[in-house]
């Protein structure tokens, strides 16, 4: 009885985590394996063959609206293009464990017999050895969003330069504080790729504001919650601060109710990343002065597209990048569009 | 075994042992001779088990000399005192139940394969153990699961496992308490095999019929202090007990028995987890025993009765009222108490003050609306100490901190308050000194006369026949004989106990 | 000594140690740490939360077990509630998130009481169903903006200069206290904590008594996810950060031993707030988080220590008087 309930415990829980992602599909086609060695080569008879390709899509969580958008993007690709679009998520968000259970999953896709790999790797360096085995296998990897740290892994990488998302959207508060006053920078999951990058464009974009002052640099692990309480704690000792630079939206928002409880709607300029569906509210509200769309649509989109190209033999690029766009209160109803 | 079968094998004197904040042992002298039973007599807390503990390399003492088979030493572990032949059969079993008895025995000196080092030679382990445990005239199969063995099986294979190396002096703390005679004849064979071949032996008990009959000489201790040592064949019993407890004991078991009153208690044909068909009473006023050997199913009936084993078939009446079905809240509820034979697990709850413990089973009945009352409870707590003579300066403190006779006395205290009518105890003065077990007696005899009925569970006879109206007997898991008052007799009541004619062989 | 004696000493020696806290950060930031804005604004808004998640915790050591699942619950409890309070259908709210709250509180009393599953096991499972069941409803759309009247709910104040959800920490603290020391549910409580095998002879319901405790856990995660989506402004999976473990670190620090049966509620409040005010401390002091967690472990093996310590002390002075 103890064993059973235990057991239909984790049986609800892994349902439930399956059922997270939504729109996943569970590839049951192993014949696909022995087509995988020659794929690579780009046999252009084998697409007539009438076996649908199997691309796997995997990206680095399927709870952030972020990467859902990513997979939708994906999903239309494999319509568009006639391909099968497999996604394959960790459930663990954290930089160690979801790590491992990609490196797993790249494992699993070996084995179902992908025809290519589409990932978006939680750790840019501990992935090596799971992609090598995928190359070693004779399937292609194209790398998504953040750059695996050895470039032989990879044959193409689709996504968009966080550096330079990061300076751009600096850029746009440094220069609306008209090139003074102070600055705190809220960072991300401490290690995360994403947030180095960021941080490296903010840095880039204030190297060019030699009067303004970052007084206080801190992470609040990408959490909505954590970031209000660190942001209520840090105007305790800067209550002038002019702009709060924040690594994504979920702590811009935190930040904005820290400062909206401080009285101080307004007069901080806010600025996020990602451009998610409440931080573009806030812009529109005045709460939040900037954030930066990353077409995370389109990165899903042009993913699976390249990988459609690399397996019909075409000449891909090494770099497919994806434009961000800079959202604030004048392009706010219009970004998408554009 | 060693050559020599004569002389002083273990001297020690002016053993002081000191933990933080008591004196453990003031001095203590004691001399083992070789062949001889050397019998270490106090109440609980005199220090027996702490100078055990020296001999045996558990504890380092503070002060004084141990001359050991010819020379001063300085056992620093108990691997050094193992080495130098000194053995311990402790009184908590130490055994590994998922492990065969042959693996348990020889547990960490086990016989390796010749030119394999590391590899163990299985076959020689279980015929070596078939072999010593023949010698010592026991029949057990070493291939065995320890689990699959009752608690007296058990015992003896820790016995088998102290003396499966090469020993010289051999400690038994009270090595027969959870015996049934059976056994305890077995293992007096054992000692007396052992006398023969030259060992030495220190054993603790707290029997006094035990020392007459195996013991050379008796040491008495006293809080930590040394009393004297006697020879066990001159001394007198009474003697030593007033040595062991600092004064007189009057008389151990008193009874005033008094005219049964009415049928507070009774089963029809009730069936459960190790006992069948069982029907007993117990009227007003009676001191009713449920005797029998360990395992014969008498803890299981009393359990059934309070509720916490089911009840498979039959029923019983209380005060009454018949039922076949019943929990805790409920028995207590119907005026019955029960006092489990585990008093620090089952009885007590160690880490709250001794008046928390006794307003323990009639939190509802004592707090009206369910909010407690600090004054009420010390009121209570007061109440009980002086009644009961419970020895402790305020009912503040915490249970853990009182000797077992006075934990007891808490127990019997907390189920007093109920108002309960009905009594069931299991084996009420285990682990309980001398001097408390005759204030146990006398405060169960007050009980009755003020018109209890008490179902006692018990494995001591002397105290079955000492104290009982009435006792039926048990014996695997049925009730085989009833005798009165008159006509209980050691003899009589293990016949019934064990089928056939004299429990003893 | 008696008991009393022995908890009130333990009870201050914990005090002094939020006392040592707040000195050393008043000592190292006397202008941005020592000033009252800064200090109501840790006591009344931030440490509610750890809090209110803690007394469930520190109700479910007591009891000899734990309680994984309450930051998980309270974020399914509040991410179902959400839309309601967003219409402003706030009874609907409320029932919805004590039906979800509670709900999982029953879950996890039933398997612990009656199926047996030891407490750590229950609620590890059932904390990855609730959270799981979050992201499932979540489906990547955080539910963002709530009424003025609902947002009063934690920053407006009933009682000028208390924000109402330090007012509801504080009855709710007032309760828990009074339930867990004063009543006969509370002696069982403690009873069974330290020995439920006795308590069963005793004629304490223990199943019942266990399965309470994660109903009331049940009760508070879910309050305290519709406080968390009045101060957060939003419904997002991510509020679960760090409160599992930073609830079983203040029931730790406070004095609330795993084994059940010591502490109480006080000690709960000052743990939290020794974390809380080391967070708040560090973060003016521009160290990094990673810090703090570092920080906070090591108060945690200190407090361990210093229980030992505090332990021997006592029995040493005990001595002594004899």
């Amino acid at each position: 009885m103890k064993k059973l309930s235990v057991v239909l415990a984790m049986v609800l829980t892994v349902t439930a985590m399956a059922g997270c992602g939504g729109k996943s599909t569970e590839s049951t086609n192993t014949d696909t394996s022995a087509d995988t060695e020659t794929s690579e080569g780009g046999d252009e008879n084998e697409a007539a063959s009438g076996e649908m390709r199997d691309v796997v899509v995997m990206v680095k969580n399927s709870t952030a609206p972020f990467w859902i958008s990513t997979m939708d993007g994906a999903k239309q690709a494999g319509e568009d293009f006639g391909v099968n679009v497999i996604f394959k998520t960790p459930v663990d968000t954290a930089e160690g464990s979801g790590n491992e259970q990609q490196s797993q999953l790249c494992e699993e896709a070996i084995v179902s017999g992908a025809d290519a790999v589409v990932i978006a790797p939680v750790d840019s360096e501990a992935i090596v050895p799971a992609t090598k085995k995928i190359n070693d296998a004779g399937i292609p990897v194209i790398n998504l969003n953040t750059r695996i740290s050895d470039a032989e892994q990879y044959v193409t990488f689709v996504g968009l330069e966080n550096v330079n998302q990061g300076y751009d959207t600096a850029k746009v508060v440094l220069e609306k504080m008209e090139g003074e006053g102070t600055i705190f920078i809220i960072e991300g999951s401490t290690g995360a790729q994403t947030s180095i990058d960021r941080v490296t464009g903010f840095e880039k974009a204030l190297a060019e504001y030699p009067n303004i002052e970052v007084v206080a640099q801190q992470s609040a692990n990408y959490s909505r919650a954590d970031a209000m309480n660190v942001v209520q704690n840090l105007l305790q000792s800067y209550p002038d601060v002019d702009a709060i630079i924040c690594c994504n939206d979920e702590m811009a928002m935190g930040t904005a109710e820290a400062v909206d409880a401080a009285g101080k709607t307004g007069e901080i300029l806010i600025s996020g990343q990602d451009a998610n569906d409440d931080a573009v509210g806030a812009v529109k509200e005045g709460k939040l002065f900037a954030t930066s769309f990353g077409n995370p649509y389109m990165q899903g989109y042009t993913a699976v597209q390249a990988a459609v190209d690399v397996l019909d033999g075409k000449e891909v690029e090494d770099f497919y990048e994806v434009k961000t766009k800079v959202v604030t209160l004048e392009n706010v109803d219009t970004f998408k569009d554009e | 075994m060693s050559e020599v079968k004569e002389g002083v094998i273990l001297k020690m004197t002016g053993i002081t042992k000191r933990f933080p904040g008591t004196l453990a042992l003031d001095k203590i002298q004691l001399t083992c001779e070789r062949g001889k039973v050397h019998i270490l007599l106090g109440e609980n807390g005199a220090g027996k088990s702490t100078l055990v503990k020296i001999i045996s390399g558990v504890y380092r003492r503070d002060e004084g000399t141990i001359w050991y088979d010819g020379q001063e030493v300085n056992f620093r572990d108990v691997r050094e005192t193992m080495d130098a032949g000194i053995s311990m059969i402790h009184q908590e079993l130490n055994l590994l139940p998922d492990r065969t008895i042959a693996q348990n025995i020889y547990l960490g000196h086990e016989p390796m394969k010749p030119g394999q080092p590391g590899v163990v030679d299985y076959k020689k382990m279980v015929q070596d153990s078939k072999n010593l445990m023949g010698s010592l005239g026991l029949d057990m199969n070493p291939n065995t699961l320890v689990k699959k063995l009752s608690i007296a099986q058990m015992q003896m294979v820790e016995v088998v496992k102290a003396l499966s190396k090469e020993v010289k002096l051999v400690i038994m703390d009270e090595p027969t308490s959870s015996l049934t005679n059976r056994e305890i004849t077995k293992l007096f064979q054992i000692v007396e095999k052992l006398k023969r071949d030259g060992v030495a032996i220190i054993y603790i008990s707290h029997r006094m019929d035990e020392i007459k009959r195996i013991g050379d000489q008796v040491t008495v201790m006293r809080d930590g202090q040394y009393i004297d040592t006697v020879s066990a064949k001159d001394v007198e019993l009474p003697d030593l007990i007033s040595m062991m407890v600092g004064r007189k004991i009057e008389k151990m078991y008193e009874r005033n028995h008094c005219q049964p009153g009415e049928v507070i208690f009774e089963t029809h044909d009730l069936t459960g987890y190790r006992f069948r068909n069982v029907n007993i009473k117990v009227r007003a006023g009676e001191i009713v025993s449920l005797s029998g050997l360990i395992g014969a199913g008498r803890t299981e009936v009393a359990k059934a009765v309070f509720g916490r084993e089911p009840i498979e078939k039959g029923s019983f009446t209380l005060f009454g009222q018949e039922h076949k079905k019943i929990t805790p809240t409920k028995a207590i509820k119907c005026s019955l108490g029960y006092l489990s034979e585990d008093r620090k697990t089952e009885g007590l709850v160690l880490q709250m003050p001794i008046k928390s413990n006794l307003v323990l089973a009639s939190l509802k009945k004592t707090f009206k609306g369910g909010i407690l009352n600090a004054r009420v409870e010390d009121r209570i707590g007061k109440k009980y100490v002086e009644e009961l003579r419970i020895a402790t300066p305020s009912a503040s403190k915490l249970a853990g901190e009182l000797s077992g006779g006075n934990q007891q006395k808490v127990v019997i205290g907390e189920w007093l308050e109920t108002g309960c009518k009905f009594l069931i105890i299991d084996e009420p003065t285990r682990g309980i000194d001398v001097g408390a077990k005759s204030e146990i007696y006398k405060l169960l005899d007050k009980l009755v006369n003020e018109g209890y009925g008490i179902l006692m569970i018990s494995s001591e006879l002397n105290e079955v026949i000492g104290i009982s109206d009435r006792v039926y007997v048990m014996k695997d898991g049925e009730v085989t004989g009833e005798l009165d008052r008159d006509e209980l007799e050691q003899e009589k009541i293990m016949e019934f106990a064990v089928g056939g004619k004299g429990g003893t062989e | 000594m008696s008991l009393k004696t022995k908890n009130r000493i333990d009870l201050i020696s914990r005090f002094l140690i939020l006392l040592v806290v707040i000195l050393v950060l008043a000592l190292l930031q006397p202008n941005a740490f020592l000033n009252a804005s800064n200090l109501s604004q840790v006591i009344f808004q931030q440490a509610p939360f750890t809090i209110l998640m803690a007394f469930g915790m520190s109700l479910a050591i007591i009891s000899n077990g734990i309680d994984i699942s309450m930051a998980s619950n309270m974020v399914l409890s509040s991410y179902f509630s959400a839309p309601y309070f967003q219409n402003g259908q706030y009874l609907l709210g409320i029932l919805v998130s004590l039906g979800v709250g509670v709900g999982f509180g029953l879950c996890n009393g039933i398997l612990i009481s009656k199926v047996k599953i030891e407490p750590f096991i229950a609620t590890f499972s059932i904390d990855f169903v609730a959270l799981g069941l979050a992201y499932v409803a979540c489906d990547g759309v955080y539910i963002y903006g709530f009424p003025d009247t609902f947002r009063s709910l934690t920053n407006g104040s009933l009682i000028p200069g208390i924000p109402n959800i330090a007012l509801f920490t504080i009855l709710v603290f007032a309760l828990l206290f009074f339930v867990t020391k004063c009543t006969i549910y509370g002696r069982a409580l403690y009873t069974v904590g330290h020995n439920r095998t006795a308590a069963g002879f005793s004629g304490i319901r223990t199943d019942n008594i266990i399965l309470s405790v994660y109903v009331i856990n049940g009760l508070l995660a879910s309050l305290t996810g519709i406080l968390y989506l009045s101060r957060l402004n939003a419904a997002d999976p991510t509020i679960k950060g760090t409160l599992t473990i930073d609830s079983i670190a203040a029931a730790l620090i406070g004095g609330i031993a795993f084994g059940g049966g010591k502490g109480s509620v006080l000690n709960t409040v000052i743990g939290a707030l020794v974390i809380m005010f080391i967070r708040n401390g560090m973060n003016i002091m521009g160290v990094s988080t990673n810090w703090q967690q570092a920080v906070v472990g090591f108060v945690i093996l200190f407090s361990i220590f210093y229980e030992r310590g505090l332990s021997i002390l006592m029995a040493k002075f005990a001595e002594k008087k004899k």
